[in-house]
């Protein structure tokens, strides 16, 4: 696609991007998979939006496969998804023991 | 073209009319209330195609206006006095946006004391906030440099907001006759707004005025500098082209009898017809005076008006404003900071006029006159044509 | 064009400089999922600027404006008067600010919009304080707690907010609570519904770790306790007189519950207590009342 430069004058904001707020983290999520049974609470109540629960299609409808994901680039470790965990299966571990 | 009655208000919201603003935002004030009521009118019969948003204060009718302008509409907005003062904070907003935004602004002094009658004050309290200032002298002029002015402020060069000052109840209440154009006549002068800069656009999206670090603040403001410095010779091509399509000339300032003038007094806005009538009166009787007036106080004329100088005429500012603890009024400390930075040495007589609704009255004009042509310099500011008990207006008896 | 540094799942950016643990962060993630990209944003100076950016720089994916710290609702208002006119009705326009920005300094643009009838929608996230100034007290800090304007907590009552939206009789207002996600994202879609016809506002329970004194790990709960304490009730407005209950909180906890773990009570007196308690009593009692009434009202209808 052809593009020019173009210039604007005054205050904006053009890029859009994300701080590294993981440098901030002094505790870390750790998933217990055993418990975990994927309801998707913790995504739900991330503030930054970094948990991600994949769930895989299996013969079984009542037993959940699959994993839970965060990106460990923006989390801030402020522990909420431990917190609201129904099943207890999130434990926020000290950063130096990860 | 028609020639029709007009006030200064309605000339204001003619021009606003024929500029086609497409949403408009105004609070009433007095002496600027008709505009906001005219404009009102305009968009409910149709004779404008615009939303009129009725604001709860003129604090919301400037940031209406810069919300909406943002999204690629030209706006219309008009104050006075402590309307402009409530607007403060929006007018840097406006400015450093670079939205050109035209306003009127109907001369009213600040409190306190109260006053609904016309001084300077209020514009002057806004000279720095990055708006160019323009003074009508009559009504003609309130319509003239309102189309002038979209046209300078619009220019891609310059985008820097303006105020179209007329004196309130002198000019915002006077019936003139006014040279009205025609709609297709002002199409031709003013093309249809478009967002050049700064925008809010679905399509191509932008975080518009977030926080700025102060590696970039001074560009940023040097940027508006540079609006500025480009603005002067825009309008003066916008005043040209205006006198191609409309047969009137302007300029952003008018010397009247300087050439040969041993005395010379500046003025702004309509106290500047007194001022001619004086000069006119004086020439008669063969003493040499002069009237400058200064149109365009933002961007500041500053080598024009020095030219317009003859060397060796004596020269006094009538300032209707004061800056307080400064040596003189604002235009008067402009005046004198140009020829300074115009490398002459001229001593700049400072004179206060016409306070709080005062007229500028001949005795006024004539004792600034008399005492630059008698080559008295006081280098504190003249107060003229005060009551001699000015200190002693109250008094009251107390026990002792 | 804005350059897409970071891809992203949603509108917002992962990485924003807000607080660990931060209510408004899970709030406006919610919002902006609902609204969609079809919405121009207006914030102002608060702990929303924090999505606004810094430099070149943003942490949002729609086109924004950061007005001021009194007129979101004006600049919204303007915003809007300017699509309209140019036949760009269908975008959404959603001003976004703290308590302070709306129930102090705020409150005057606030009620003209919504008066005059502007079709935007208004969030007022509420953490109880000027937070992002540093813990100064406002309107809506509620009775005893500590702020920095507050330093032996505060000595009256909270602003009923609300209720002085709801006198305005817009088409909806609701109060939503960022620990009670399904209902405050049901919310924005009837709230983004609504602005087809007029105004619609959101006053969101957003709590703040720094602010309040609480291990970050707390904000959902402490915002669940809020409600099952009555602390904080979530309700509907619609037309400005029906009344809708949506969290009925039956078996009711003392507000104590919620008030000690937050450091900003710590020195709250049995007197004052009695009076927080008697006062969310008053509140709830008089909710169930009119939810009543406007029942009534739609039953005769």
């Amino acid at each position: 696609m052809a593009e020019k430069v173009k210039t604007i004058y005054g205050p904006c904001a053009l890029v859009y991007c994300s701080t590294k707020t993981g440098t901030w983290r002094i505790v870390r999520p750790q998933i217990d998979g055993e418990k975990c049974v994927l309801c998707g609470i913790c995504e739900k109540y991330c503030p930054t939006g970094v948990v991600n629960t994949i769930k895989m299609k299996t013969e079984d409808k009542k037993k959940a496969e699959g994993r839970v994901e965060i990106d460990m680039t923006y989390c801030k470790g402020c522990g909420i998804c431990a917190n609201v965990c129904p099943h207890d299966s999130i434990t926020m571990i000290d950063e130096r023991e990860a | 073209m028609k020639k029709v009655m007009l006030e200064g208000n309605f000339a204001a919201a003619e021009a606003m009319r024929l500029a086609r603003i497409g949403v408009v935002s105004a609070y009433p004030i007095t002496p600027q209330s008709p505009i906001a009521e005219v404009l009102s009118e305009y968009t409910g019969d149709g004779r404008l195609d615009a939303k009129y948003i009725r604001v709860e204060s003129e604090h919301t009718a400037m940031s209406v206006a810069i919300g909406a302008q943002l999204t690629g509409v030209r706006t219309g907005t008009a104050t006075s006095s402590v309307g402009l003062a409530l607007m403060f904070e929006m007018l840097g907003v406006a400015a450093g946006l670079r939205l050109p935004i035209v306003m009127p602004v109907v001369n009213r002094a600040l409190v306190s004391p109260w006053s609904l009658w016309c001084d300077h004050q209020d514009s002057m309290a806004a000279r720095d906030t990055g708006w160019m200032q323009l003074y009508a002298e009559d009504c003609q002029d309130v319509l003239d440099l309102c189309l002038i002015a979209y046209r300078a402020a619009e220019n891609g060069d310059v985008l820097v907001p303006t105020m179209v000052c007329m004196d309130g109840f002198f000019l915002s209440h006077m019936s003139q006759a006014v040279y009205v154009p025609s709609q297709q006549d002002v199409d031709d002068f003013l093309p249809p707004y478009q967002a050049k800069n700064l925008k809010l656009d679905i399509a191509d999206p932008m975080f518009v005025n977030n926080l700025i670090p102060p590696t970039e603040f001074m560009e940023m403001r040097y940027q508006q500098h540079t609006g500025f410095s480009n603005a002067l010779p825009v309008l003066n091509t916008a005043m040209k082209e205006f006198e191609t399509q409309f047969g009137r000339s302007h300029s952003p300032i008018e010397p009247y009898c300087c050439d040969d003038a041993e005395a010379i007094l500046i003025s702004l806005g309509s106290m500047s017809g007194s001022v001619k009538e004086m000069v006119d009166q004086y020439r008669a009787q063969g003493k040499k005076v002069g009237n400058l007036k200064i149109v365009s106080f933002r961007p500041f004329p500053e080598e024009d008006l020095v030219a317009a100088i003859p060397r060796g005429a004596r020269v006094g500012v009538l300032d209707r404003s004061m800056s307080m603890g400064a040596p003189a009024g604002p235009v008067c400390n402009d005046v004198r900071s140009a020829i300074s930075n115009q490398g002459l040495n001229v001593r700049i007589q400072g004179f206060v006029v016409g306070l709080g609704g005062r007229d500028v009255r001949p005795v006024a004009i004539t004792s600034a006159f008399d005492r630059l042509l008698a080559g008295q310099y006081d280098k504190d500011v003249q107060w003229l044509d005060m009551s001699d008990n000015a200190m002693t207006l109250r008094q009251y008896r107390e026990a002792i | 064009m804005l350059t897409i540094k970071d891809p992203t799942k949603g509108l917002v950016a992962h990485g924003v400089s807000t607080c660990a643990g931060c209510g408004l962060e899970l709030a406006i993630r919610v919002i902006l999922d609902v609204m969609g990209e079809n919405t121009i944003i207006v914030i102002p100076p608060s702990c929303s600027a924090l999505f606004s950016g810094f430099g070149n720089e943003t942490t949002l994916r729609i086109p924004g404006v950061q007005g001021n710290l009194e007129n979101t609702a004006a600049i919204a208002a303007g915003v809007r008067a300017g699509l309209e006119y140019q036949g760009k009705g269908d975008i959404n326009v959603l001003g976004l600010a703290g308590d302070g920005g709306t129930a102090d300094i705020g409150l005057q643009s606030l009620s003209g919009a919504l008066e005059r009838g502007d079709k935007i929608l208004y969030v007022c996230y509420d953490n109880e304080a000027y937070m992002n100034t540093g813990i100064q007290g406002s309107s809506s800090t509620p009775m005893g707690a500590w702020t920095t304007t507050t330093p032996y907590g505060k000595p009256v009552k909270r602003k009923n907010l609300m209720q002085i939206v709801g006198a305005h009789g817009i088409p909806y207002a609701a109060s939503a609570s960022i620990g009670y996600i399904d209902d405050l994202r049901k919310k924005v879609v009837k709230a983004k519904a609504a602005i087809a016809e007029g105004p619609a506002f959101l006053h969101i329970h957003a709590p703040c770790p720094t602010g309040w004194g609480y291990d970050p790990a707390l904000t959902v709960e402490l915002a669940k306790l809020a409600v099952s304490t009555r602390c904080w009730n979530l309700f509907e407005l619609v037309d400005g007189s029906k009344v809708n209950i949506t969290k009925k909180v039956n078996k009711v906890k003392p507000a104590e519950e919620y008030l000690t773990p937050q450091k900003r009570f710590t020195g709250i007196d049995a007197t004052t207590l009695a009076m927080v308690q008697t006062q969310i009593d008053k509140d709830y009692a008089r909710l169930e009342l009119l939810a009543g009434l406007s029942c009534e009202t739609d039953s005769a209808a």
